[in-house]
């Protein structure tokens, strides 16, 4: 379990303002991934752009941190979650497509961004054999991969996976929120981005840092939403603008704890889980999109 | 010699090759395998790359396999390249 971060987004709403171009200044607030060169050959990062970079370093620090006896290459499985995909490289691609034409888009830009380009790279790099999928909705990405490894374990497609996710900053993101929160008052989270990766197994006994004991995704508008009473809830902060006063009064009803995040990705339940597993609770966490659903995980930790 | 030059900045700007100067890169060595190492999608991106820059287009492998041998094949492919269209053009 893994991740690397950059929270240092402070100066996006400044830099949106004028739709500007200072890429040295985005790239200083970046996510540090030049650690990458300790797991893997630097020749082997040519072309790899920053979004896979991320996936690599926290899919090798992940790697690292198991037990190896229990990482069997040929029966490991890699999910990625991403809201997003590689959004710098897909707009570069764009650009390259409507500046020059058809005929000479670039085909570099074009394979990192396709979305399973991360996924890839890093069953590659790392030798990983099992199955290989990216998934990718939105909000709920973390949780869908999470049920699919599930699926994965239940079918014994692989006895361990490697899910993360990977979500990255790019300009043209920090234009779309500033136009977004131009229109509200505040703006009540900031915009983050990095990776996070878990190895997870099929036996709780094996688990180091905690398991996940339930994973779920409904719609709390048709069938409610059922928060365990002995659990610390987590509610992600775009939760907070998105649920109606209905279900803010439910919480508050039910005395359940509210904690809130200030640093926003689509993937960002995955910042959570890894967070989570460092506290002496257990934990509900709770992602809400803009139509009523929700993705709800429990963590449990290893308390006996 | 300053079209070997520009050759090989592109290459290294648009190939994303981080650890070598144009200096470096020999006008005779073999640009895939054991020489500077490209693979299949450097040659894709290095017959796009080519098209913006010079203008010059490799229609087929039968002509690519002969000009991206190095950097001085390459040169001389875009040099008859730019002559043909020059003479076309002024007749």
């Amino acid at each position: 379990m893994e991740a690397v971060y950059s929270d240092n987004f402070n100066s996006i709403k400044e830099l949106a303002d004028s739709f500007s171009r200072d890429n040295d200044r985005l790239s200083r607030s970046m996510t540090d991934t030049s650690h990458l060169a300790d797991y893997l050959p630097k020749r082997s990062l040519r072309r790899i752009d920053h979004f896979s970079r991320m996936a690599l370093l926290a899919a090798g620090k992940a790697i690292k941190d198991v037990d190896p006896l229990l990482f069997s290459k040929d029966k490991t499985g890699v999910i990625i979650a991403t809201g997003f995909g590689a959004l710098k490289t897909t707009f570069a691609f764009l650009d390259s497509y409507i500046e020059k034409g058809d005929k000479l888009a670039s085909p570099i830009h074009f394979s990192n961004s396709v979305h399973n380009a991360a996924a890839a790279h890093i069953s590659i790099s790392y030798g990983i054999k099992g199955p290989n999928l990216t998934v990718s909705q939105f909000d709920m990405s973390f949780f869908s991969a999470l049920i699919t490894a599930g699926a994965w374990f239940a079918t014994e497609k692989a006895d361990t996976v490697l899910l993360g996710t990977s979500d990255a900053f790019c300009d043209v993101l920090g234009y779309c929120i500033d136009k977004i929160s131009s229109k509200k008052e505040t703006l009540k989270y900031l915009f983050g981005e990095g990776a996070a990766f878990f190895l997870l197994a099929r036996k709780e006994e094996k688990s180091k840092y905690g398991y996940f004991e339930d994973i779920s995704i409904g719609n709390y508008r048709h069938a409610g939403l059922d928060i365990p009473k002995e659990t610390l809830l987590v509610l992600s902060p775009s939760s907070i603008d998105t649920c109606n006063d209905d279900f803010m009064h439910y919480l508050k009803n039910n005395n359940k704890s509210l904690y809130r995040n200030h640093l926003f990705s689509p993937t960002d339940s995955s910042m959570d889980a890894f967070f989570s597993t460092k506290l002496l609770k257990n934990v509900c966490y709770v992602k809400i999109g803009q139509n009523g659903e929700y993705g709800r995980m429990i963590i449990a930790q290893n308390l006996k | 010699m300053e079209l070997n030059r520009k050759l090989k900045e592109m290459i290294i700007e648009e190939l994303q090759i981080e650890d070598i100067t144009p200096d470096e890169i020999d006008d005779d060595m073999p640009l895939f395998g054991d020489g500077l190492g490209l693979d299949s999608l450097d040659a894709v991106e290095l017959v796009v790359q080519l098209q913006v820059y010079f203008g010059v287009e490799i229609k087929n492998i039968e002509e690519g396999k002969p000009a991206l041998q190095s950097i001085n094949t390459l040169a001389q492919f875009v040099k008859t390249r730019q002559a043909e269209s020059a003479n076309e053009a002024s007749s």
